[in-house]
């Protein structure tokens, strides 16, 4: 729910509550106005009909036969039981033209005279009023309502107006990105307190992030560049020692032992390094990358061990597609998924490699259940530690997660199949560069 | 073949000197810039191995200055970074190689004998080696005259044994060389086992006597 939504909401009912109480309120007191109004005037005629009756002045015999000739009747009552005082009361009566029913407000009084009673009625109509009540009610509803929407669309204008540099800081905050190395630049000069305080607070927690996030780049590069200098002194003694003619058998093996250590440490921090680097954006070179060169390039490095573990690789071109990306990184995405498929493989397992206009599809044999959960993430535990360093599939998410690719991975039995898709060039936009002629 | 080795290293120089010593090579070396400037002065070598990071001078502008200089030395840039802008950089600047530490001494003889080769290509086409006989320019390999239809991997490879003939080479220099950039597959021995296999079939094949050994728990050794 939006904020300006949210705040609104709370007008809008408290609103709308009103209306519902508000109106019948408003209803109910200009009736009774009408109503006390009325009385007023019935008894003001009544007292006309007494003074009438007391002078002798009223002319009975058009009331001879009692009914509403005028909006005054009069009955002579022989023995009242009991001599009440006036009464009002509201009626309806049947309009016979146009079968309406037609309110009226009726004072019915006990008048004596010379000995005589007589039973007085006195009405006033009240369509006239109820007309008047209702255009009333609906007019003050109407304003009413008028009033409440232009309040709550000014007080959205002008919230929307108030939060303005909260939306801001949110966009930006949005679109903040690590590896760009910027921190937020948000306004600290803000009218509002809060916002004020909340643009510095942003600002100096963004710059805080980016500068860790740079130191930690440092470290890993500085890391990763000051341990190759003392494994090659480790590495180049082992190389000499290696050729000493008095070298045991036995000191050679774990002379052995110690060269893959060095190896491995070595390359260890060379893909963590890379991965940074990609992390980092740190390629930005593009050029546009022949795939299916690319495979065959790769392919022919591999040909002799996929022969020599007696896998059967089914290779099929259906599209030549070329792919913008940097083609260091081309290099190592395409021959990290072969050799994926290859070292996973089983004894006398299948590779298919199939290469369409906008996707590759690479499925192996292998382990016959799936990979767990995160096959692509860089410190999962591995059951097979010896083979690669396990950041292989780590760097392939990296390089398509860089390079505006998707990579999946899903176990279909037997196949393990990792497809990635790409935006494929079009001929008319390629694009030729120095590093692919070199 | 004289090289130089600048290097600030002592340990990893004193390994180089030694490896590049015994395997056919005249080695100098320097630890620092100023006393590079002064050997590269006094004498001509036929390469230049460079540690591009040394204590008192930037190994780039080391190898600007030979350029400028229109030294005919070939360079061989050593670097603890790897990076691949490091190494355009290198090569842009004129080195004719590039090498990532750690690196191997099998891998760096080799890329040294194939630069003394570029170097002084006339007269030097050729390589011979018992009853192998490689054309450097055609890319083509005799064995008694025979030609031995070889793969551009098993080419590579053979050259690299020969560069480091009579030497224990490890199978990680192999795979290594044979899988350049490749180093996911770094471990991979069995890669090794194949092309050195190939490469050893085809030999036979054309008759030559078996001259790539291997030797067990380490590698191989190209006798002759």
């Amino acid at each position: 729910m939006h904020l300006l939504t949210r705040s609104t909401r709370t007008y809008v009912i408290y609103a709308s509550i009103m209306m519902l109480v508000a109106i019948p309120l408003c209803y109910l007191l200009i009736h009774y106005l009408f109503i006390q109004d009325a009385d007023e005037w019935l008894l003001h005629e009544k007292n006309l009909v007494v003074q009438q009756i007391q002078q002798h002045q009223f002319d009975f015999s058009a009331s001879h036969a009692p009914s509403w000739q005028t909006n005054v009747m009069i009955k002579p009552i022989q023995h009242p039981q009991e001599i009440r005082s006036d009464q009002f009361y509201t009626e309806y009566v049947r309009n016979p033209l146009n079968h309406e029913q037609i309110p009226y407000r009726v004072l019915s009084s006990v008048i004596p005279s010379n000995g005589n009673y007589y039973q007085v009625f006195i009405r006033i109509s009240l369509i006239d009023s109820e007309d008047l009540i209702q255009s009333l009610v609906l007019t003050i509803a109407v304003l009413w309502a008028l009033l409440f929407i232009g309040w709550i669309m000014l007080s959205r204008i002008q919230s929307r107006r108030l939060w303005q540099p909260f939306y801001l800081a949110l966009k930006q905050l949005k679109q903040f990105q690590l590896n760009q190395q910027h921190a937020l630049q948000l306004p600290e000069q803000e009218p509002i307190q809060e916002f004020r305080e909340l643009n510095q607070t942003l600002n100096q927690l963004t710059t805080h992030i980016v500068t860790t996030y740079q130191h930690e780049k440092e470290f890993t590069e500085n890391m990763a560049h000051e341990m190759q200098t003392p494994l090659s002194i480790i590495q180049s003694q082992i190389d000499c020692l290696l050729q000493d003619k008095y070298l045991k058998a036995a000191h050679a093996e774990q002379l052995q032992y110690i060269h893959q250590a060095v190896r491995r440490l070595s390359r260890i921090s060379k893909s963590l390094l890379l991965l940074t680097r990609i992390e980092h954006r740190q390629f930005e070179e593009i050029a546009d990358i022949d795939f299916s060169e690319l495979i065959q390039k790769n392919l022919l490095l591999i040909e002799p061990l996929i022969e020599a573990r007696g896998l059967r690789l089914h290779y099929q071109v259906h599209a030549c597609p070329v792919v913008r990306m940097h083609p260091f990184l081309a290099d190592v995405l395409i021959s990290n998924l072969l050799s994926n498929a290859v070292r996973h493989n089983i004894e006398n397992g299948d590779i298919e490699i199939e290469l369409m206009s906008d996707r590759l599809c690479i499925r192996n044999t292998g382990i016959a259940q799936p990979l767990e959960e995160d096959v692509f993430n860089r410190y999962r535990t591995r059951s097979h530690p010896e083979q690669g360093n396990g950041l292989g599939l780590s760097i392939v998410r990296e390089i398509c997660r860089t390079s505006g690719m998707q990579i999946h991975y899903q176990y279909t039995a037997p196949w393990h199949v990792f497809e990635l898709h790409f935006q494929p060039v079009r001929i008319e936009d390629r694009i030729t560069s120095p590093m692919l002629q070199e | 073949m004289k090289i130089l080795i600048v290097e600030d290293e002592k340990a990893l120089q004193q390994s180089m000197m030694q490896y590049l010593n015994t395997a056919g090579f005249q080695c100098e070396s320097a630890d620092n810039f100023r006393r590079a400037l002064r050997l590269l002065d006094e004498a001509d070598y036929d390469a230049i191995v460079l540690d591009i990071m040394l204590p008192d001078g930037d190994g780039l502008s080391l190898l600007k200055i030979l350029k400028e200089d229109k030294k005919q030395e070939g360079v061989i840039v050593v670097s603890a970074r790897g990076d691949v802008d490091d190494r355009i950089l290198g090569l842009k600047l004129g080195a004719d190689d590039y090498l990532s530490k750690p690196f191997h001494m099998a891998e760096l003889a080799a890329r040294l004998h194939a630069i003394i080769r570029r170097k002084q290509f006339q007269g030097m086409n050729e390589l011979k080696a018992g009853e192998i006989c490689v054309n450097l320019e055609r890319r083509e390999v005799y064995v008694n005259d025979q030609p031995v239809n070889l793969t551009r991997k098993e080419y590579d490879l053979l050259l690299f044994f020969l560069a480091n003939k009579n030497r224990v080479i490890s199978r990680q220099a192999l795979a290594e060389h044979l899988c350049q950039d490749h180093q996911e597959w770094f471990d991979d021995f069995d890669l090794v086992y194949a092309h050195v296999k190939n490469l050893k079939k085809k030999l036979a094949d054309r008759g030559c006597t078996d001259c790539i050994k291997s030797v067990y728990g380490i590698g191989y050794r190209f006798i002759c």
